[in-house]
């Protein structure tokens, strides 16, 4: 849902004011920090991708035109960032058991540990790709635009990251069924 | 898997109907799709943080630095620059005059005094905030490495980003150890974990009670 008075925020923005921006910043904050978290799997790393592209954004506030809309502007950056980070890792995270928000009180919440630890081992693109297709629900030609990729390729993704999360998880999922 | 069908209904070159018909008879295409669709399901639900305590304060203390370096250009007439620069080197030769008719005693006073003064009294209140989070932080210390429940690793992720914005502080301050933003943001934050930590003691010693 857009800001009520966003045209008005982003020209303060243009001037520089802060306190425009933060209300910008808060207005899509829960979103983007599921969106960084989701695909790099730490607090420490998600809040820094964050602070990155807002910063980004920031800077960058004077070049928006509003041929396209501040929200999916802002999601872009955010994307693009997390993925940047993404693929310059060396080696897959793990995900740290303390950083899992939610508490182990039953099997399904295990089992999400597990989808979770499989999903962070997943090949840069795919992981952007299911993340944000999956997870996050943006379309696949949204993913494609953000992620500067063909929507074949977000598609061609997405099935081989279900297929390498089926593999990792199959025994354990079957169980499940 | 080796059915060819899965991917083909996956990469939309065929359509939905046609892969359900396929599925009454292709026991791998099934399994494959109901395990998709629950690991789809799962994968929504995996939770994840909706705050980041002083994650904005961060962001607007590297923008402020921005600030402080990139001042907005103002465009005036050509005419108004000159009125300013004669007006400047009018003053400048005033002020120059004054300065050397001025006793030598007088001229020999540090400038900055006020603002040395000033960045003495903030050091004085950061000493005593690190003083009395020491002492919160040894008491505290034994429960949050002891809490293994949500709130704990709320509490300690907390404490983590504090620690980490007082670093940044820090680090600013290396280079710049006047900047009075910064000074701000800093105690901000000794406050904040003097707060967070006396918090956690408080819950420490209510469950206590309730036990």
């Amino acid at each position: 849902m857009p800001l009520a008075n966003e045209t008005a925020l982003i020209q303060r923005c243009q001037r520089g004011d802060l306190a425009a921006f933060e209300q910008i910043y808060r207005h899509h904050e829960q979103r983007f920090l599921a969106i960084a978290w989701r695909m790099l799997d730490t607090r420490d790393e998600a809040e820094d991708a964050l602070q990155d592209a807002m910063l980004k954004a920031f800077r960058s506030m004077g070049k928006f035109r509003a041929d396209s809309s501040l929200s999916t502007w802002l999601h872009r950056i955010v994307c693009n960032t997390c993925y940047d980070r993404l693929r310059r890792r060396k080696a897959a995270t793990l995900v740290d058991l303390d950083e899992v928000a939610e508490p182990l009180t039953d099997d399904d919440a295990e089992m999400r540990v597990h989808l979770q630890q499989a999903i962070a081992g997943l090949p840069p693109q795919l992981k952007a790709c299911f993340t944000l297709h999956i997870q996050e629900g943006f379309k696949q030609r949204e993913v494609a635009d953000m992620l500067g990729i063909q929507e074949g390729t977000v598609k061609a993704n997405v099935f081989h990251a279900k297929g390498k999360l089926r593999a990792a998880l199959n025994e354990r999922l079957k169980g499940w069924t | 898997m080796n059915c060819q069908a899965y991917r083909e209904y996956s990469m939309g070159d065929m359509p939905a109907i046609e892969f359900d018909t396929h599925c009454e008879s292709c026991r791998e295409c099934r399994e494959a799709l109901a395990l998709d669709s629950l690991i789809e399901d799962q994968a929504r639900q995996i939770q994840v943080p909706t705050t980041a305590p002083g994650l904005w304060d961060r962001i607007a203390l590297e923008a402020g630095q921005d600030q402080k370096v990139v001042r907005p250009r103002f465009a005036m007439p050509r005419s108004v620059w000159q009125v300013a620069a004669s007006l400047v080197f009018v003053i400048g030769l005033g002020l120059g005059s004054l300065w050397l008719m001025q006793p030598e005693e007088a001229s020999r006073r540090p400038r900055n005094l006020l603002a040395s003064d000033a960045l003495a009294h903030v050091e004085a209140v950061e000493d005593e905030y690190i003083a009395a989070i020491g002492e919160l932080e040894r008491l505290a210390e034994p429960i949050i490495a002891a809490g293994n429940t949500e709130l704990h690793l709320r509490y300690r992720a907390r404490l983590e980003t504090i620690d980490a914005q007082i670093r940044r502080c820090q680090a600013v301050l290396a280079e710049d150890n006047a900047n009075a933003h910064v000074r701000r943001y800093l105690l901000a934050a000794y406050q904040d974990k003097t707060e967070t930590l006396t918090q956690l003691l408080a819950q420490a010693a209510a469950s206590g009670r309730d036990a």
